[in-house]
């Protein structure tokens, strides 16, 4: 559901051209998420560990909520950070329309498919609520998720989760996986465009297919060449099984408060 | 396919974390055992890879194009234990850092299709394959329906998760919280797309990979092809097209493809005022107005037996839903346990 | 005289099923300054990975500094701790060597995997960053950095543990010729160092100043040896070798 509206652009494109796009729109997000993440702004100067664990309640509490009204208190506070953190619009309105365009024709039949008290055209009121919850809760969590993600660079991010009790070698995996998506999105668009460039015209469905199997065929025989070379590499530094990392600072009071205030806040929207 | 927040409530989400915790940890155990110090290079690896290949757009038979997760694949490669840890990784970096699939769904997600896939696709795998050899079209089809059964196996769990929510969280005047369908329409709405689309692009993903790594490198192969020679393949693709033939046909509901895999368009397709109603059939499954014949006798195909889940003495049909689904899940896991331990990976 | 770091006795050594090393006999002085020259797939990689004690031969007898280097001995901590620290290898393919996810996090593998302490970690890291003019690249990620950048970083990441031998696998390979000189005027400033720096490498034009002394490969063999200048002047070794082309 994120693959976003740059689709719109590759209608009635070939494989090749969409999962190309695909692939450059997460370097995209990715690039763009790295530089507003740098720059200065409201949420760019609170400690990463804070905003994982503020972002954690207000999704929580999204989730938790049975009235529209909290629903859309924590939409406003996340959109508020946002503009405060520079976030661009064009960004908030291209998920909130592809959350909208995806889950909406989700939400749509359970207009008339929820029984309940008739409102006329055979929607019903209770159909009308529980697609109204949905779309509500999936855009509030959304953007708090979004949010979080363009305002903290994606390795301190990684680091805050360590805060959190998720293990080393979790941690670990996440960091090294995330490092390698970048270099496989690379190599498997160099490979791509190759191909790109040599056809004339379009193939016929079976050899594209063919075609597409054997990228994801070559990429797999070159992640276990790349995979134990790693492991020899990290051997050569004195790995030796157990992955260590460096310990963080303490967090200080005021992190505590922002934490603090926003908990018992939600704790009590939600008892309410 | 990938669940997004406020589809599950915060308390099945906890269920799911919950649940999927115990395979984590055996996982890792497992694995690290297998694997020593390779272990971190070797999953992440393959975890970066199988993000990647969750980007692909493959060409499907009909002239569309699918995404397919890599579960059978891993699978097939790593084994049940490091595949699922493989595809845990790659699906909790799509929920945190690209926004694919919730963070509260994390769990829920990784429960349903890198552990449940996994484990599914490779009591398949084995039990198709057998000690066939290395290079056979049998092992290929095996690859093929091992990709096909574990994505089919994690769409279930996932449409048995959907439809519990209405019945179990609703406010005073019955509106419900979360995803609003019912068991009666979540499954056969979620089944119609992963039958079809999403199980082929599966099925093609792990039966291509696989006939590659046949003919170029069936080292690969042999971690989870225990007793079968290592030589490189004869087989041709033209048996593997009749394995998704006889798919199709022996699939009822393949017969009505109506679009894409529910749940798995791309925006443009709602541009499209042909492929929308495809979609709104696919979503409805018994939409009032414009559902086709073929698909109402569907729906009461798969609507029939569903009554039947719920054990007459128990009160509350809600109750014996839960108790069903997670009978249902408990089945698979047990008998993908038992299997497993035998050739103890 | 010199003592030998490495002493090879008929080394060999087979990767999947390919002979690469076929009884090597070699023997390396300390605080040389050693170049393995040959063609791309000639042994040079492999034979650097078995001095790192990353493989282990078939074969013959590999010792460091007279004694017998075996996989055994690297089941126990204490040795594998000290041998890594006293003996660094800089792979080639950058992909290979930066598999953490920032610069940062790279220069600190080393050190942290050796158990050294924490809090000196951190100031240790930022000196290495500053000697390599790498210190504003600190939060980057490997894939926003450029070749040059990369190398520097790779080598900061192996140089970080002062190592007492340097084992540098094509270097120089495949950057533009500014980072080229960058990483030659680096490799010779260690010079005074006293280490022992082994580089395998195919650039025949850098020789003079990376090397003191060249051993020609070829197919698993070793087909000559002398100073920069002997070797470069041997055109039937080069031609043999593969290093030049024939008229």
């Amino acid at each position: 559901m994120s693959e976003g509206l740059h689709h719109l652009v590759h209608r009635r494109k070939g494989f090749l051209d969409r999962t190309l796009a695909e692939l450059a729109h997460v370097l995209d997000r990715s690039f763009s998420a790295e530089l507003l993440s740098t720059s200065s702004g409201l949420l760019q100067g609170i400690d990463p560990r804070v905003k994982l664990a503020g972002a954690g309640i207000l999704i929580l509490t999204a989730a938790a909520s049975r009235s529209l009204w909290l629903l859309a208190a924590v939409f406003v506070v996340t959109v508020t950070l946002a503009f405060a953190s520079h976030l661009k619009v064009r960004e908030l309105l291209t998920l909130w329309i592809s959350v909208l365009l995806f889950s909406g024709v989700i939400a749509l039949p359970a207009l008339f498919l929820t029984p309940g008290q008739p409102l006329g055209w055979g929607v019903t009121k209770q159909g009308l609520q529980a697609a109204t919850f949905l779309l509500a809760r999936v855009l509030a969590t959304s953007t708090v998720g979004s949010v979080l993600v363009s305002t903290t660079p994606w390795n301190h991010l990684l680091r805050a989760m360590r805060a959190f009790r998720l293990p080393v070698v979790a941690v670990v995996l996440i960091g090294m996986t995330y490092r390698y998506i970048f270099l496989f999105i690379q190599t498997t668009m160099d490979m791509l465009e190759g191909r790109q460039s040599r056809l004339a015209g379009e193939l016929p469905a079976k050899e594209r297919r063919a075609m597409a199997l054997a990228t994801v065929g070559v990429l797999m025989s070159k992640a276990f060449e790349l995979s134990s070379d790693i492991h020899l590499a990290m051997q050569s530094r004195g790995y030796r099984g157990e992955v260590h990392a460096l310990d963080e600072s303490p967090l200080r009071v005021r992190d505590w408060a922002i934490l603090s205030i926003l908990a018992v806040g939600s704790g009590v929207a939600l008892w309410r | 396919m990938h669940i997004p927040d406020g589809y599950l409530s915060p308390s099945t989400c906890a269920i799911a974390y919950a649940s999927a915790a115990p395979f984590w940890y055996v996982a890792m155990q497992k694995v690290k055992r297998q694997l020593h110090t390779r272990f971190v290079p070797l999953i992440s690896v393959f975890s970066a890879f199988s993000f990647v290949i969750m980007m692909f757009n493959l060409p499907l038979p009909g002239g569309t194009t699918g995404h397919a997760t890599g579960v059978g694949l891993a699978a097939v490669v790593l084994g049940p234990w490091a595949g699922m840890l493989a595809i845990s990784v790659a699906l909790a970096i799509q929920a945190v850092f690209f926004g694919d699939g919730g963070i509260t769904a994390i769990g829920a997600n990784c429960f349903n299709i890198a552990i449940v896939g996994s484990l599914v696709a490779s009591l398949v795998y084995r039990l198709v394959a057998g000690t066939s050899a290395m290079g056979s079209s049998r092992r290929l089809l095996a690859a093929g329906l091992a990709g096909y059964a574990g994505i089919n196996a994690a769409a279930l769990i996932t449409a048995i998760e959907f439809g519990l929510q209405p019945m179990l969280f609703r406010d005073a005047a019955g509106t419900p919280l979360y995803a609003p369908y019912p068991l009666s329409i979540a499954i056969p709405a979620m089944m119609i797309g992963h039958l079809t689309f999403a199980g082929f692009a599966e099925f093609l993903v792990s039966a291509g990979v696989v006939s590659y790594l046949q003919r170029t490198d069936p080292t690969l192969l042999a971690r989870e092809a225990p007793g079968a020679e290592v030589s490189l393949a004869a087989a041709s693709l033209r048996k593997l097209w009749a394995g998704l033939a006889l798919l199709m046909i022996l699939t009822p509901l393949g017969l009505l493809a109506v679009g894409s895999a529910w749940g798995e368009w791309a925006p443009e397709d709602f541009a499209n005022p042909e492929t929308r109603r495809e979609i709104a059939s696919a979503s409805q499954g018994q939409a009032p107005a414009t559902a086709p014949a073929g698909l109402q006798r569907l729906s009461t195909i798969w609507t029939a037996p569903i009554p039947d889940y719920a054990p007459p003495i128990l009160k509350s049909a809600a109750f014996g839903y839960v108790l069903s689904a997670m009978a249902g899940t408990g089945l698979i896991i047990l008998f993908s346990l038992v299997a497993f331990r035998r050739r103890n990976v | 005289m010199a003592l030998n770091v490495f002493e090879l006795e008929q080394v060999s050594f087979a990767y999947r099923g390919v002979v690469a090393l076929d009884k090597v006999s070699l023997s390396i002085p300390a605080g040389q300054r050693l170049a393995l020259l040959g063609a791309n797939g000639c042994g040079k990689s492999t034979l650097l990975r078995i001095l790192d004690g990353l493989y282990f031969p078939d074969s013959g007898i590999v010792k460091y500094h007279g004694v017998p280097l075996t996989e055994h001995d690297f089941e126990h901590d204490a040795f594998a701790h000290s041998f890594r620290k006293r003996v660094g290898l800089v792979f080639q393919n950058p992909d290979v060597q930066l598999f953490c996810p920032t610069v940062f996090d790279e220069v600190a593998f080393g050190p942290l995997q050796l158990g050294w302490p924490k809090d000196r970690i951190k100031a240790m890291v930022a000196e290495a960053l500053e000697y390599f003019e790498i210190a504003e690249l600190k939060d980057r990620a490997p894939h926003r950095l450029s070749g040059g950048e990369k190398k520097r970083v790779a080598l900061a990441s192996v140089l970080i543990m002062d190592p007492e031998v340097i084992l540098l696998d094509e270097p120089t390979a495949a950057l533009d010729p500014r980072s080229q000189r960058q990483i030659v005027d680096l490799m010779k400033s260690w010079e005074d160092l006293g280490k022992t720096i082994i580089t395998a490498t195919h650039d025949l034009h850098l020789l003079d100043e990376i090397a003191g002394e060249c051993v020609v490969m070829d197919k698993g063999r070793i087909a000559g040896r002398g100073s920069p200048a002997e070797v470069l002047a041997d055109e039937r070794l080069l031609l043999g070798a593969n290093l030049i082309l024939g008229r």
